[in-house]
């Protein structure tokens, strides 16, 4: 190249409207395409025939951007940080065939399984009295368990979240220990304590009434097996939103209560939702354990799950798949609502990142 | 405990209010439910003796049923990883028609009631089944079978995988990928040699969380099981079996068993995420 | 390897980030490709690795059109601005990872990338840290891991996303100096990318000014320093007071000021701006013709003392930097000042439609005297 380093004025530059440039055909055998912008200028597209009829020679004059090379269509392999399409699409299938297997399926079978001998065989089904009495315990049971671990899953977030204190990733650690901890042995857990020969039933027998086999056992062990969702849910997000935000609303002489219900609350108020729902959703839900605190006493201790057993114990599989259609609703209301406040919250995210 | 707990609480007042009655409810609800009955089987155990324990669950039937629980657990989480992680990556990586929907229907095994799960599980894998009519002239058999009880498995432990590998697969910058391919790694290589690498940890805490699960569940095996003993019968279901036959001993023994198993797992899952998190 | 661009387009969606660029790099030569983020610098950068694909034109190492080739095949070596540094493998895995992904055929001996490592790591000054990972290690030290790591494959071109960006003042100092030491040794063509214009009038042979999309100028130091062509390349290189004036023949009255200043012959004429930087002024005398100005700040920093004026015709602020040879000590808030100055562009008056013509000069007599006569004429968009 001609370059001199110190001509004021570089001679790449090109200048749009003022400069018809023809830069080497890539197709040219002897590997010409490289020559020197200056070359070309000596040689405007007429004198070049062979370039002549391809319509990428044309240059816009009017339009000083449009900068036209005569070009073969560039035909780049730059596939960096993806695969090729059938790659893609062979793992498309087989995640979505997976998906499909293992959750579309079991989830509509259940509704063609409650549908199957019609509708009337299917409302027939909550007619009876110990389905609508089963229905009835479990709104009590999440009734009572999901408020309480409300409470908790907003005291233990502010304590974890908001302080710094020695001994917190144990208490993480055991908050999240009802999740690793079969429903089975949460409900023996109870039976060993409240049971025939526990050691806290002599005194509650006395004073309180029967915990087990009864409602008190059914609600205790649907507390426990739920106990860490909401608080899980908090956690990470208030963590997330550390405590300027609370700082600021002190320092402008807000007390610590409205502190909380005026500022951290509305910050948290979808994933507290979201941790509500999906409580809520497993305390209905919930089977192990109440099995084996219930007692299966028709009528007074069954719950809609433990309902569904014995009606599909007894080869009353609409009547079973009636009631767990109803829970299922509750679970596909749970993900919708979960997918809406994620999508709106996605839309927030994308919102603040215009800016 | 608490005492721990509250050392820290130092000499200049708090800016933010509440930490004692926040922090003295959680741990009092926490000791309520949680702590103090869970210390009750301990103690209850504790009285049969490592022997006692030892002698329960070493019987055939109880053997059999401890070794399909965690057998079946781990190869269900296996399967979750291989297909828990195309899901991941598919999530992460590409788009596709439906992806929002699909997306939302991961979490089902959350939100769908185990037992729901489980005769759903059991209508479409039974001989005359959507799917187990497709398998029966095949000769393979999944329902009442130790299959069902992988499948039943592998269904409630997807999205712990799904979950845990997505968002740092997501982190993993596109920057190393391309770095990667600047100095001249093909695809394949810079999938194997630098994003698997990243995501592993999440896989193996994954895999944990997929495997923990599986072991104490109940609800959507026992249908689809058949629950023969000794061949297709899990451990929870023994515990209930014992608890009815007011054998409390022999149901403790297996509760204590699966909480100890349980409780290494959990410390296993917490050292390899701060593990993570250190590099 | 020399390496040409040749009308290069990109757009991302509607953005159009490069619009057609053309750039010679010589062999051995250090460039740097300078401008304000969205100024198109780093895709050029990336387009010239293969991470972009062009929509139009062509880029060719040596006599090998790259445009064809895929990222993996171009051997260029790229070091990102947060260096993306493998976190799970060690200093040495990272530097050896371009030789061990080659193909059995292709690829050196266990020894041979061992000794390969070796050396590049003493070249870098990391010798001893082989063992390391990314995490154990300060950010300059990343940075050098990063340049050895580009360097293990003996890429065709070094290509630095800007190098120091991530750096602390004092390290990237030292990490400036070393890096052109370095270039001088390995000699590779390296092109960096910066929005610093003293980092890049400092490291590079040339430097290529950017601004949406478009090369606005290309030069030495000196040229693009003393000679900006564009009001953008003199506002991007320094803060400039511009200074409303009219141009005849070869003089330029500055407005409202009776200001007579001279310049040679090829010229604006009318209206245009005059920019000169803070520095390039002088105090004159009542007796030599200036603009009259009232101290409204004196700013006294190690050499210089900076001055505050409004000017007394159009009321207008300046800055002008005075060494403190040059200074008055008894200089006050308030008092009157007449300055003049010394070197300075003159540029069309902006808001004239017509395609402006800039020119850059000194006044003869005053400064040191440059030639202007073979100033070409650019059209600016």
């Amino acid at each position: 190249m001609d370059t001199k380093k110190n001509d004021s004025v570089s001679p790449e530059i090109s200048i749009a409207g003022q400069t018809q440039i023809a830069v080497g055909d890539p197709a040219d055998a002897d590997g010409s395409h490289g020559i020197p912008a200056e070359a070309a200028r000596a040689l405007p597209p007429p004198a070049r025939p062979s370039l002549a009829g391809r319509t990428q020679t044309q240059i816009a004059v009017g339009d000083q951007s449009a900068f036209v090379y005569p070009f073969e269509p560039l035909q780049q392999k730059n596939a960096v940080i993806t695969e090729a399409p059938w790659v893609r699409r062979l793992l498309i299938l087989i995640g979505l065939g997976f998906l499909s297997l293992f959750l579309l399926l079991p989830l509509l079978s259940v509704f063609v399984e409650a549908l199957r001998k019609g509708l009337g065989a299917y409302f027939n089904a909550f007619a009876e009295g110990e389905t609508l009495a089963a229905i009835k315990l479990t709104l009590i049971a999440s009734l009572i368990a999901v408020p309480l671990n409300l409470i908790f899953g907003l005291c233990a977030a502010w304590a974890i979240t908001k302080f710094e204190f020695r001994g917190k990733q144990l208490l993480i650690t055991l908050i999240d220990l009802p999740f690793s901890v079969s429903p089975v042995v949460s409900g023996l857990v109870y039976v060993l304590i409240f049971g025939a020969q526990g050691w806290a039933q002599p005194w509650f027998g006395d004073h309180v009434g029967k915990v087990l086999f009864a409602v008190p056992g059914i609600v205790l062990a649907t507390i426990f097996v739920t106990f860490p969702f909401i608080a899980r849910e908090l956690i990470p997000l208030m963590q997330e939103q550390g405590t300027e935000d609370e700082l600021a609303s002190l320092s402008l002489g807000a007390s610590g209560w409205q502190t909380f219900s005026r500022v951290t609350l509305p910050n948290i108020k979808w994933g507290l939702l979201y941790g509500v729902l999906l409580c809520n959703a497993r305390a209905m839900g919930e089977f192990g354990a109440v099995s084996v605190v219930s007692g299966h006493i028709r009528g007074l201790t069954n719950t809609m799950p433990l309902h569904i057993e014995i009606l599909y114990n007894e080869y009353q599989f609409v009547g079973a798949f009636a009631v767990a259609s109803l829970l299922a609703l509750l679970a596909l209301l749970t993900l919708a609502a979960k997918s809406f406040l994620e999508w709106q919250h996605a839309d927030q995210l994308a919102a603040t990142r215009r800016h | 405990m608490s005492t721990a707990v509250f050392a820290s609480r130092g000499k200049t007042p708090r800016a933010i209010p509440g930490l004692a009655p926040a922090l003295g409810f959680t741990i009092l609800y926490l000791s309520l439910i949680v702590l103090i009955p869970l210390a009750g089987v301990f103690f209850k155990s504790s009285g049969l003796g490592v022997f006692g324990i030892w002698n329960v669950i070493t019987t055939p039937r109880v053997f059999a049923a401890l070794k399909l629980s965690f057998g079946a657990a781990f190869i269900a989480a296996l399967i979750n990883v291989v297909f828990g992680s195309i899901v991941a990556w598919i999530f992460v990586r590409y788009t596709f028609p439906g992806k929002r929907l699909f997306d939302a229907f991961i979490d089902l095994p959350f939100a769908l009631p185990t037992a729901v799960a489980g005769i759903a599980l059991t209508a479409l894998y039974s001989p005359n089944g959507w799917i187990g009519s497709i398998l029966e002239p095949l000769g393979i058999k999944i329902a009442y079978t130790q299959l069902g009880v992988i499948v039943a498995m592998t269904f409630i432990g997807l999205p712990f995988i799904v979950r845990t590998v997505e968002p740092v697969l997501r982190e993993v910058e596109r920057d190393l990928e391309e770095a990667a391919a600047t100095l001249g790694a093909w695809r394949w290589q810079t999938v194997s040699r630098v994003i698997a690498p990243a995501v592993l940890p999440a896989v193996v805490t994954g895999f944990a969380l997929s495997f923990a699960r599986a072991v104490g569940e109940y609800g959507s095996v026992i249908f689809i099981a058949g629950n023969f003993p000794s061949v297709s019968e899990i451990a929870p279901l023994l515990i209930i079996i014992k608890l009815e036959e007011f054998d409390y001993r022999g149901a403790t023994a297996i509760a204590a068993t699966m909480l100890v198993i349980s409780f290494l797992l959990l410390l296993t899952i917490n050292l390899l995420q701060a593990w993570a998190r250190r590099r | 390897m020399d390496i040409k661009i040749r009308g290069v387009q990109k757009h991302f969606g509607n953005f159009h980030a490069l619009r057609g660029i053309d750039l010679n790099i010589a062999s051995g030569e250090l460039l740097a490709l300078l401008g304000p983020s969205g100024s198109g610098k780093t895709t050029l950068l990336r387009a010239i690795a293969g991470l972009e694909p062009l929509d139009d034109g062509r880029i060719l190492f040596g006599d090998i059109d790259a445009t064809q080739l895929t990222v993996q095949a171009r051997r260029v070596g790229l070091v990102f601005q947060q260096y993306a540094l493998f976190k799970h493998m060690t200093v040495f895995d990272n530097v050896a990872f371009g030789l061990s992904v080659r193909k059995a055929s292709e690829r050196p001996s266990k020894a041979a990338i061992a000794a390969r490592v070796e050396a590049l790591l003493a070249l870098v000054q990391l010798g001893g840290l082989e063992g390391r990972y990314p995490a154990q290690l300060s950010g300059g030290q990343k940075q050098r891991v990063a340049l050895a790591r580009a360097l293990a494959i003996e890429p065709r071109v070094l290509l630095l996303d800007e190098p120091f960006g991530a750096l602390d003042a004092k390290v990237r100092k030292d990490l400036r100096r070393w890096l052109r030491k370095l270039h001088s040794e390995t000699g590779y063509t390296t092109i960096f990318v910066t929005h610093d214009q003293e980092e890049a009038l400092e490291l590079a042979d040339r430097v290529v000014i950017m601004n949406r999309g478009r090369i606005e100028q290309i030069g030495t130091t000196d040229d693009v320093y003393d000679h900006p062509q564009t009001p953008f390349v003199f506002d991007f290189l320094g803060t400039p007071n511009i200074l409303a004036g009219t141009a005849r023949g070869s003089h330029i009255l500055l407005d409202e000021n009776d200001v007579v200043l001279e310049h040679s012959a090829i010229q604006p004429q009318g209206a245009v701006d005059v920019y000169a930087r803070p520095a390039d002024f002088e105090i004159v005398g009542p007796s030599i013709s200036g603009i009259d100005g009232e101290i409204l700040e004196i700013q006294r920093t190690g050499f210089l003392i900076r001055l505050r004026l409004r000017l007394q015709q159009t009321a207008q602020t300046i800055e002008i930097e005075i060494t403190h040879a040059a200074a008055q000590k008894n200089w006050a808030i308030g008092d009157n000042l007449r300055i003049r100055p010394l070197r300075f562009s003159v540029y069309p008056r902006a808001q004239e439609a017509p395609a402006p013509l800039p020119i850059a000069l000194e006044t003869p007599g005053l400064g040191i005297s440059h030639t202007v006569a073979d100033h070409r004429v650019r059209a600016r968009n």
